[in-house]
């Protein structure tokens, strides 16, 4: 983890922060040419700059293209949720988080994606996932389909995920909820 | 005179549909193409971008990104997309006027359009030989 570049704001900091990014655009938070590509999923992207945590050799928006690698204004983030879940120190099922870490990331997957029988649990790169930042019973995370920064009570993430995630054809995929906690 | 001018405008005759395909913008058709014919070049998993176990043929990320994942749920609706733009690729540490292009599928739920998933390829085409470079690959989802 010594590559793992983070500043950790104070949660009330935080949430100020994250309430003043809500309804942005992603391109408003971050100058890559990624950034400009809705068709992209940028829950991660998004979380990754809200937190400034990035990991260096990481796929990342700084080193999408010659002209993100060269413009100081590009910081460099995750763009990837698993990677960003595999990163986290401490991460674990999302009714086992501590309740004394101020605020933690909120993922939602497939059960399937989720290797569980590993210590600490890996998510594997399936393409339904998402991620979030709780803090306070809220949740702040980018949607893809408004194309914008939202906050939502956790009950109404929780309830959004569950329904949109389902998996009709095999219900015993489950919806799961992880937490992941960088420092 | 006469010979050279009939020369002149038979060469521009012959060389412009080979200027139209390399200057201008690829279209989808071009990508799946271009695509398709350096299926069996090999994608390095050196670099991070196409999170691969190990060195794999490119036709093993053109099936990921254009197979439907959702194809057993009947209530997503898939879109396939695709986009090039002016741009330049660092080879050799030459900087290479190029087309960066995009070509993949975004899955929406029918009943509500909620965003649901995505996947893509993001490469890059040297404009005059129609070359893709194999670092430029992006694999996204």
């Amino acid at each position: 983890m010594n590559n793992l570049a983070t500043q950790s704001p104070s949660a009330s900091d935080l949430a100020n922060d994250l309430d003043f990014m809500v309804g942005d655009h992603i391109s408003g938070i971050c100058n890559s040419s990624l950034a400009k590509i809705n068709s992209q999923n940028h829950c991660a992207h998004f979380v990754s700059h809200a937190l400034n945590i990035h990991k260096k050799g990481t796929a990342d928006c700084k080193t999408f293209t010659y002209k993100d690698k060269h413009n100081p204004a590009v910081k460099s983030s995750f763009i990837r949720v698993n990677e960003l879940f595999n990163n986290c120190k401490k991460r674990g099922k999302w009714d086992q988080a501590t309740t004394c870490d101020s605020y933690r990331l909120i993922f939602a997957t497939r059960e399937s994606n989720i290797d569980s029988a590993k210590t600490p649990p890996v998510m594997q790169d399936h393409p339904v996932k998402h991620i979030g930042i709780y803090h306070n019973g809220y949740v702040w995370h980018y949607s893809n389909t408004l194309r914008q920064v939202k906050k939502d009570l956790l009950a109404e993430w929780i309830n959004t995920f569950t329904r949109v995630y389902a998996d009709k054809k095999n219900p015993e995929n489950e919806v799961v909820f992880y937490y992941g906690i960088f420092n | 005179m006469k010979h050279d001018i009939f020369k002149a405008l038979l060469l521009s005759l012959l060389v412009m549909p080979y200027a139209c395909t390399f200057a201008d913008t690829p279209t989808g058709q071009d990508l799946i193409q271009i695509l398709l014919d350096n299926k069996d070049r090999v994608i390095s998993n050196k670099d991070g971008w196409c999170s691969l176990s190990a060195d794999k043929p490119l036709s093993v990320e053109i099936i990921r990104v254009l197979s439907p994942h959702s194809k057993f749920e009947d209530n997503i609706q898939e879109e396939l997309h695709y986009q090039c733009s002016d741009s330049i690729h660092e080879n050799n540490n030459k900087a290479i006027p190029v087309w960066q292009c995009q070509i993949g599928v975004v899955e929406t739920k029918k009943k509500d359009k909620e965003y649901f998933t995505s996947r893509s390829i993001f490469f890059s085409i040297n404009k005059k030989s129609k070359h893709i470079y194999m670092n430029s690959i992006r694999c996204m989802d």
